[in-house]
């Protein structure tokens, strides 16, 4: 039949055909492969800050409940005498260790009860050698400053049957016996503080983000002298999508006083973005800009609300900002679709200040380490050296701070 | 590098795998790329989006079959995709509109090659074009084009009856 063989020859001809495509196509996966990458590193960082939060709040509401009633301590008298350990110690020695005990009612105690440090300050002003006339038997409790243990001594009844319950009223009582007071604040001086900073991101208008350079106070750059030559005399800016900056880093934290602490640190941050020209005759531009910065934050930090759980503070710094390289890329599309693309690296001269003001929840998790997050304002202070960006459309721009403490 | 290894390659996102990949099927795809878009930076097009779509999902390709059919149907689909969001599809006739004639195929063969054939299934109308390489070429049935096209089993075959008319007139002239 006619129509079969049509059919055949067309398809005979046509179905194993070969040609082969322009080089820009696979030019063009890379940049959206790069594109995807980038964008998905940020949506896992959002949602690791997110968990962050997320799984601290347990942590929070349950603490309070985790310590039996018979562990709260109180002030008592002594009972007995000091014994020779405890002579060794100086009077009104200030020994850091934690406040809850590890024992309760379905856990047998054990000669040697670990204090597990965490987060409050506990000051001991007594002697340390305790004994129970409750028991008849003569226990001593030595205080290692340096491992912060509790140790009780063996006790003398031998009956294992009543030995345990024995040491569980020896530990408590020599507990007891010590007078003890909480400080109710963070014992630890140093903090080692990692950190994700978050920004929102958006597209803009070309009236929003003007990109002419009397308007938008910089120095002249060669791929900004470019951009600015191209879409000022050629293209007008139909759009610039901002991508959501991103920052990481660390600070180390020093506490002057039990409330107040200086801190500083590494910042490193990147900021991007895309600017797309209006279409003319099915052709077009994408200026992508990526600017990358090491930053130096200095500031302060106040706790104004402390509690086992939870600490509410303020905090404000300054960040000196130097940039490290621009990396400058000019995409261009004939009907949507890119034909070719160049890509500059420019260095970065000067420096970028700005002031980060934030209020900030930390919450105690394990050891030494808490879960944080901070809110606040960052605000640019815009100089002629530095690179068109983000910040100087905008200099003032809400932040996010999510990460880990680890106290020491 | 076998294909297994390639495919390895791929999925730990290594480049120099994923261009491998690339260079060994591109030619063919174009090709197909080329049978439905209206143009060569069309195909390009389609051509680009699909390997970006095959890089992204090649987590999902199990083995069964060959690799080469499964990009295919990546191609096939992304090209579909884009065709429908131009709602080319949306100018369809009833079977029962179309006039059937007969034409004598036996010099086509020998008279056109490839690249011209190739020409003018680009010129054809795009819901023609689009029909006519599914049926004729891919193998796909009426059912099954109508479903890919959302359209109805008999729109399908009006819509490859009237390609045909269609590309046996134009034979007929050249």
């Amino acid at each position: 039949m006619a129509k079969d063989r049509l059919e055949k020859i067309i398809s005979d001809k046509l179905s194993g055909l070969q040609v082969n495509p322009p080089a820009y196509v696979w030019e063009g996966i890379m940049v959206a492969r790069k594109r995807k990458i980038r964008l998905l590193y940020f949506r896992v960082s959002a949602a690791a800050a997110v968990l962050l939060v997320l799984v601290s709040l347990p942590f929070m509401l349950t603490r309070h409940d985790s310590l039996p009633e018979k562990n709260t301590l109180t002030n008592t008298e002594i009972v007995g005498q000091p014994d020779s350990h405890a002579k060794s110690l100086p009077q009104d020695a200030e020994l850091s260790y934690n406040a809850s005990i590890n024992t309760s009612d379905s856990e047998p105690l054990t000669h040697k009860t670990q204090l597990a440090v965490q987060s409050n300050r506990l000051l001991v002003r007594s002697d340390f050698a305790v004994s129970t006339e409750k028991t008849e038997v003569e226990s001593t409790l030595e205080l290692t400053e340096i491992q912060h243990e509790v140790i009780i001594a063996e006790s003398a009844d031998t009956d294992p049957a009543t030995q345990l319950q024995q040491k569980k009223y020896q530990e408590i009582d020599a507990l007891k016996g010590l007078e003890i007071e909480s400080a109710g604040g963070n014992s630890k001086k140093f903090q080692l503080t990692l950190a994700y900073q978050g920004t929102p991101s958006g597209s803009m208008s070309g009236e929003d983000f003007n990109l002419l350079t009397n308007a938008s106070k910089f120095g002249p750059d060669p791929f900004q002298s470019s951009m600015a030559y191209r879409t000022s005399f050629y293209k007008e800016i139909e759009s610039t999508d901002v991508r959501p900056p991103m920052s990481f880093g660390f600070k180390l934290s020093y506490y002057t006083t039990d409330r107040l602490s200086i801190e500083s640190g590494l910042l490193f941050t990147e900021l991007s973005t895309i600017s797309k020209t209006l279409e003319m005759n099915s052709a077009y531009h994408e200026f992508e800009q990526s600017l990358y910065y090491i930053g130096l934050p200095v500031g302060l930090r106040y706790d104004i609300f402390k509690r086992k759980t939870f600490t509410v503070y303020v905090a404000q710094s300054v960040v000196f900002e130097k940039g490290v390289r621009a990396i400058n890329k000019v995409y261009n599309y004939e009907k949507s679709f890119l034909k070719s693309s160049e890509k500059s690296v420019a260095p970065i001269n000067g420096f970028q200040l700005s002031t980060l003001s934030a209020v900030g929840l930390d919450i105690p998790m394990f050891a030494g380490f808490s879960f944080f997050g901070e809110g606040g304002f960052q605000v640019f202070y815009l100089n002629h050296t530095q690179p068109f960006n983000i910040r100087s459309a905008k200099p003032l721009w809400p932040v996010m701070h999510a990460g880990v403490r680890f106290k020491k | 590098m076998d294909e297994k290894q390639l495919l390895k390659g791929c999925l730990r996102g290594d480049v120099k795998a994923q261009k491998r990949l690339y260079e060994m099927f591109a030619p063919k795809m174009f090709g197909v790329c080329l049978r439905y878009a209206p143009d060569h930076d069309i195909a390009a097009d389609y051509l680009q989006e699909s390997f970006i779509r095959v890089f992204k999902h090649l987590g999902q390709f199990r083995g069964e079959g060959s690799l080469e059919g499964w990009i295919r149907r990546v191609v096939v689909n992304t090209s579909l995709e884009k065709l429908r969001r131009n709602d080319v599809l949306k100018n369809t006739s009833d079977l029962d509109m179309v006039t059937h004639f007969e034409y004598d195929v036996e010099q086509v063969d020998e008279k056109i090659n490839a690249a011209e054939l190739l020409q003018l299934i680009q010129s054809m109308p795009q819901g023609f074009r689009t029909v006519f390489n599914l049926y004729a070429i891919e193998g796909y049935t009426h059912q099954e084009i109508g479903k890919m096209l959302n359209i109805s089993e008999g729109t399908s075959k009006s819509q490859f009856a009237r390609a045909r008319q269609w590309l046996m007139q134009r034979l007929e002239k050249s």
